[in-house]
């Protein structure tokens, strides 16, 4: 079973063979995680958030329809993520309202790294948007292409919005130090 | 090819990622080799990109994982749920509840896919309707599981039982059912424990003095007794009596009795 | 039929060959082992994934050459007056040898399941295993070195006595004992439901239970039957049962 696809196993999942997500879950929640806890900076709610993702992965398992499933995945939890963050406002300026916990609690290392701590506050002063860009890019390495699935946007819109994302990245890396 | 300080940034990202046509790649290549600038430019991004790749992925609790498993096993027990009412006598109470939980997935379902305009309360509803699922699923989850071959998990069902404020008829017969029968004298146990709980039904009590009557393990002699007297069920007097009388009861089960016994008289 | 003749001669051949050697069998596809065995039962740890077992110390007699050891529990099929038969995901493994002569000793991968079943006399000695073990023995001693559990296990007569490396949070661990001591080191970190109960013993602890005590080194909690306490904020329930005998509970 270890050797399916991501798809074959997700399909497998819908059609209520429920254990396959395990192996879902193995090969995801490392990387969900991380990703939420770079958009938050908060271990707990993206441990929250993580958990939520896979139990909604499971109750929504009709309605996958054969896609990539990293893409349906992340865009899973990039919905989850927003409601948590929800306010009244309408959702495009409440997302660049999210709290972004100043403090990293709980951080394993002891030794505090400089370039990453600098790197932290730099992602920190991007909105919402332009973090979420750079999180998905660059820390977690997914293609552009991918990302404009994730976000309902095309390849080319994705690559000039990462691009100058991590340009306003750079500015505020290098303000800081 | 030739290209101003500007347009050369703007390419920096792609040069470092390899992502260009060789003719391109060359001429930044070139230009970077006489325009310092640029070359800082380059040098930041790619101590900025250097950075990112040493950050190490963060390792969630173990809890993550836990609460994963737990909810696999929730949700397989209601993909059960058909078959487990079926196997057990069909009341129609339990089919009500499977279409119930149906309805309510169908309406979050609806509600999340649909219901962008959702709004905090119906936010509430839904916590509220989850809640009620909930308890349901619960209640199915620790019939499925008390029959697990695995003890420990057992007793984890039993400890799910006990949790109830007003278990259903069916898990009270099956938390019976361990106190009797369990292979493991750790269950059987931890059953009477937890029935000790819910004994204003009348069931509960009478399988005490049922248990007490047949019983020959001495560790659940004692527990039974101290139930017995703590409920203040004076139907259970023969049976002690006759525990005292019976020369193979352990001497520690009889002071039990002989502590025991004045509560009932 | 040819093939299981074949087999007998086989197993036969093995028998006098290997006799003081060990017997090794794959555990491909197997996730518990069941273990029966009327005398004493010792089980290591290996990262091999397949049953050893030891075959060191039985000797056959002299005046057994030529024989093969017939036992009145059933087929011995490795030669080592044991039987071995998978069954699913299932390993059978039991201890033809009488009570008296031969204590089963055996290695299991680390994370495989265990159940041991009624080894009526003797010792069950485990270590080193991250899986879920159950054991049920009257009169011998229950030892378990290096264990996460989760555990049930139950003693009429003899001690239990439980070293954890650290506690598995998947699901309860229970021990019960009659007459005899349950002696449990956990890590001081371990989060956990405690439940200790005991009919006529004592219970001895220095984890930081919330009671007002007698000042002493190992604090004696006894005079309420049953103390339910947090360790760490709570976590897995763990249960130690014992009628008559003391529990101690001890930090490491």
């Amino acid at each position: 079973m270890k050797n399916l696809t991501d798809e074959e196993l997700m399909i497998l999942v819908s059609e209520d063979n429920l254990d396959m997500m395990r192996i879902l879950f193995e090969r995801y929640h490392i990387r969900i995680f991380n990703f939420l806890l770079k958009m938050t900076n908060d271990r707990d709610a993206s441990q929250d958030i993580a958990q939520e993702v896979f139990y909604k992965a499971i109750k929504y398992r009709k309605s996958y329809k054969k896609g990539k499933f990293s893409s349906w995945i992340y865009t899973i939890a990039r919905n989850i993520f927003s409601d948590h963050y929800q306010s009244k406002k309408n959702k495009d300026q409440r997302l660049d309202e999210i709290e972004y916990k100043t403090e990293q609690e709980g951080s394993n290392g002891i030794e505090k790294d400089e370039i990453k701590e600098q790197l932290n506050q730099a992602l920190k002063k991007l909105n919402k948007s332009d973090r979420e860009l750079v999180i998905m890019s660059r820390y977690q390495g997914i293609k552009y292409q991918e990302i404009a699935e994730i976000t309902g946007s095309t390849t080319g819109a994705v690559k000039t919005k990462v691009h100058r994302a991590i340009h306003k990245l750079k500015d505020h890396y290098l303000q800081n130090i | 090819m030739d290209m101003d300080c500007k347009q050369i940034e703007e390419k920096l990202i792609d040069y470092i990622d390899k992502n260009l046509d060789p003719k391109e790649y060359d001429a930044i290549t070139a230009h970077l080799s006489s325009c310092p600038d640029c070359q800082e430019s380059l040098n930041e991004l790619e101590q900025i990109f250097k950075g990112i790749e040493n950050e190490k992925e963060e390792i969630p609790d173990q809890s993550l994982k836990t609460s994963f498993e737990e909810m696999l096993l929730t949700e397989k027990a209601l993909l059960q749920e058909p078959k487990v009412v079926s196997l057990h006598q069909p009341s129609k109470s339990n089919w009500k509840a499977v279409i119930q939980i149906a309805a309510t997935i169908a309406l979050i379902v609806s509600a999340y896919f649909f219901g962008k305009q959702q709004n905090q309360e119906s936010f509430y509803e839904e916590m509220a309707v989850l809640q009620k699922e909930k308890k349901q699923l619960k209640q199915e989850v620790t019939i499925s599981l008390i029959e697990n071959e695995s003890a420990s998990k057992r007793l984890q069902a039993v400890n799910y039982a006990e949790e109830f404020e007003k278990p259903s008829n069916d898990i009270l017969k099956a938390l019976i059912n361990k106190m009797f029968y369990d292979d493991h004298i750790n269950v059987r146990l931890a059953a009477a424990e937890a029935l000790a709980k819910f004994s204003d039904s009348e069931m509960v009590r009478k399988s005490f003095i049922d248990a007490l009557d047949i019983e020959k393990d001495p560790g659940m002699q004692i527990e039974l007794i101290q139930i017995l007297v703590s409920i203040q069920e004076k139907r259970a007097v023969p049976s002690m009596e006759k525990l005292l009388q019976n020369e193979e009861t352990p001497s520690y089960v009889k002071d039990q009795v002989t502590i025991g016994l004045p509560n009932l008289i | 039929m040819k093939h299981i003749a074949i087999a007998i001669v086989l197993f036969i051949t093995i028998g006098q060959l290997k006799a003081q050697e060990n017997y090794t069998q794959s555990l491909q596809g197997v996730k518990t082992a069941v273990i029966g065995s009327a005398s004493g039962v010792i089980i290591k740890s290996h990262d091999k994934n397949e049953l050893i077992i030891v075959g060191e110390g039985r000797k056959m007699p002299e005046k057994a050459r030529g024989l093969k050891a017939v036992y009145a529990g059933g087929s011995d099929n490795t030669g080592y007056g044991v039987y071995v038969q998978k069954e699913g995901g299932t390993l059978v493994i039991r201890n033809l040898k009488s009570a008296y002569t031969g204590i089963l000793e055996i290695f299991l991968p680390k994370s495989i399941n265990i159940k041991i079943e009624k080894s009526n006399l003797g010792r069950i000695v485990a270590e080193g295993f991250s899986s879920e073990i159950e054991a049920l023995t009257n009169v011998g001693n229950i030892t378990f070195k290096n264990v996460t559990g989760p555990i049930v296990a139950k003693t009429a007569t003899g001690e239990i006595n439980i070293v954890f490396d650290k506690v598995s949070q998947s699901s309860p661990i229970s021990l019960v004992s009659a007459t005899g001591a349950i002696d449990v080191s956990l890590p001081s970190n371990t989060a956990a439901n405690l439940e200790l109960k005991t009919t006529m013993g004592e219970i001895f602890t220095d984890f930081d239970i919330k009671f007002p005590v007698p000042e002493s080194d190992m604090k004696l909690v006894s005079g309420k039957r049953t103390i339910k306490t947090e360790l760490n904020n709570g976590g897995v329930e763990i249960s130690l049962r014992s009628s008559t005998g003391n529990i101690y509970l001890r930090k490491q």
